[in-house]
């Protein structure tokens, strides 16, 4: 088979499965290179990109201007970074308990945590599994 | 399959709530619990409405100027239509459905038929609702029944009924006879204004007393098809998981083969002989094909997740001898020597329509922006499904009330550009 050598062959079918949304090819296509896709996302249905603005997060490694990878399909446990809803505002901050309280923790000093409380119209959008920053 | 017991199994309708309206709440949150439109970019026609919206008396298709008014004084939120982005939200919805593993045939952008044995049903029912919710953010609702037209009545059913939270199995013969009793019969799948004054005519109004008619009767004043929509709703499934009524969004032939197959040259066979049926559809219906799906099922003892892959055209076309080596070269890349496979399909989808001009990337899509259709939701879908196309402007202004694309949401899923963006 030559699909390596078929520019028109090889591409599509992964450029074309981030874009649909549909599978990756199988594992089994050992002869192709390395894939992001492959390594980056678990449930290609469930996963999104978002872009952030702001330095709440600086210290988990989130910078202004980075693209997160979120996967809806992942169970938001403590200590996660999530993707959240507040009142119908998105944010992005640390899942943490403490003392039966539930908190919207940032990564940076001078920005304060969040408590969940029963009144707020809260959910959480998706988990945070990689973040994309451009090194240049 | 050495067992002589025939596994039960029922039709299940999974359709989304409120399409449209529901894949731009995803991306903004804001406009749950709010009426909100959204238009086509065609005809200025209100093509989705949120519950909120349905409330407020505006109706599925009207122009917008009749409803301008109201929805200034409503303070309704009116959105241009966001095609790749239902797109893309649709292949994630289809594409969870199908990794479920039983059979499904999609049906439409937001509809899917599944068949589910009959034990489970409802509880994977409840299950592929949670999931499709919380995964992809879509809510769903899911009717059970014995065929697909009764299917369609138990989702409905769930979609109106709060209580049933979502899903709905329609089974038990009473349950069935009382329900069909007060459903009108323009309101069953198949069923339009013309046939329903005819059979009111003949004193006909319910789905009850049409399945209470004699076949013969049916056969007589009527046609063959009603007969087949009759039995349906009698619990008898009659159209199978190939047959549906009207032009298809998308083509699957599949089929699970007799036995284990092995070698990749019978593969090839079954995908070519798969393909070939499917073209045949395909033209039968006057659409052409840009996107091919190509799946493959390993035998239960395996224990191999299903592969699959798919693939873009560049030209849309309808030549089977094409799709067959496209369909061929994925089979290649996606077979495992050694394996034994249950079961090889493709699915053509991304349709258009066969008199329309054939564009190159190079010159902007010239499609006829002069439909005068105003449900023309398929076509408008199929053009932008593989989120190829260029973005083109709307082709003149014909109404001063006509809406311009600059209420359309960002393509939060297909491009880079647009992704969603959240101040940190």
């Amino acid at each position: 088979m030559n699909s390596k050598s078929d520019s028109e062959c090889a591409l599509p079918l992964f450029l074309d499965t981030i874009a649909a949304g549909f599978p990756s090819p199988a594992e089994d296509l050992v002869e192709l290179s390395l894939d992001l896709n492959k390594l980056m996302i678990q449930h290609p249905a469930a996963t999104f990109f978002v872009k952030v603005e702001g330095r709440s997060m600086i210290e988990a490694g989130i910078q202004s201007g980075d693209i997160l990878v979120v996967d809806r399909a992942i169970e938001a446990v403590e200590g996660k970074i999530v993707v959240a809803v507040i009142n119908g505002e998105f944010t992005v901050k640390r899942l943490v308990k403490k003392e039966g309280r539930c908190f919207l923790v940032p990564e940076n000093s001078k920005f304060s945590p969040v408590e969940i409380t029963s009144e707020m119209d809260f959910k959480v959008w998706g988990v945070v599994t990689y973040v994309i920053h451009k090194a240049t | 399959m050495s067992s002589t017991k025939q596994l039960k199994r029922l039709i299940a309708l999974v359709d989304c709530n409120n399409f449209f309206v529901s894949c731009e709440r995803v991306f903004n949150p804001k406009l749950e619990k709010k009426p909100v439109v959204v238009l086509s970019n065609n005809d200025g026609c209100v093509v989705a409405r949120s519950n909120e919206a349905k409330l407020l008396g505006i109706g599925m298709g009207v122009p917008y100027f009749e409803v301008e008014k109201l929805i200034k004084r409503k303070g309704v939120i009116v959105l241009s239509s966001n095609f790749s982005l239902y797109g893309d939200m649709s292949n994630r919805v289809m594409q969870t459905l199908q990794q479920l593993g039983c059979d499904i045939e999609i049906y439409s952008v937001d509809e899917a038929f599944l068949l589910l044995p009959e034990e489970a049903a409802l509880s994977i029912a409840r299950k592929i609702r949670q999931q499709i919710l919380k995964e992809i953010g879509i809510p769903v609702s899911i009717g059970v029944s014995l065929s697909k037209t009764l299917a369609k009545v138990a989702g409905h059913f769930a979609k109106k009924n709060l209580k049933t939270e979502g899903v709905f199995a329609l089974v038990e013969e009473g349950e069935r006879k009382k329900m069909l009793s007060t459903l009108p019969v323009e309101e069953v799948w198949g069923i339009g204004r013309r046939l329903k004054t005819s059979l009111n005519q003949f004193g006909v109004y319910t789905a009850g007393e049409l399945c209470d008619k004699e076949d013969r009767w049916i056969k007589k004043h009527f046609s063959v098809v009603l007969l087949r929509t009759a039995w349906e709703l009698r619990g008898k499934g009659c159209l199978s998981f190939d047959e549906v009524a009207g032009p298809r969004q998308s083509i699957m032939t599949s089929r699970s083969f007799g036995r284990a197959v092995k070698e990749l040259s019978e593969l090839k066979e079954a995908l070519s002989a798969y393909v070939a049926k499917g073209a045949e559809k395909l033209r039968s219906q006057s659409s052409l094909t840009s996107y091919l799906y190509v799946f493959l099922i390993p035998s239960f003892s395996e224990k191999k997740p299903a592969s699959s892959a798919s693939f873009q055209l560049q030209f849309p076309t309808d030549y089977t001898p094409l799709l067959s080596e496209k369909a061929e070269r994925i089979l290649e890349a996606l077979f495992e020597e050694g394996v034994s496979y249950k079961k090889v399909g493709v699915m053509l989808g991304d349709f258009s329509e066969r008199k329309e001009r054939q564009y190159t990337l190079l010159e902007t899509p010239a499609l006829s922006e002069k439909r005068s259709r105003v449900m023309d939701l398929v076509d408008s879908i199929n053009h932008h499904f593989g989120g190829r196309t260029l973005h083109f402007a709307s082709e003149g202004v014909d109404q001063p009330w006509k809406m311009r694309q600059e209420n359309r949401s960002p393509r939060f899923t297909t491009s880079w550009d647009e992704l969603l963006s959240i101040r940190i």
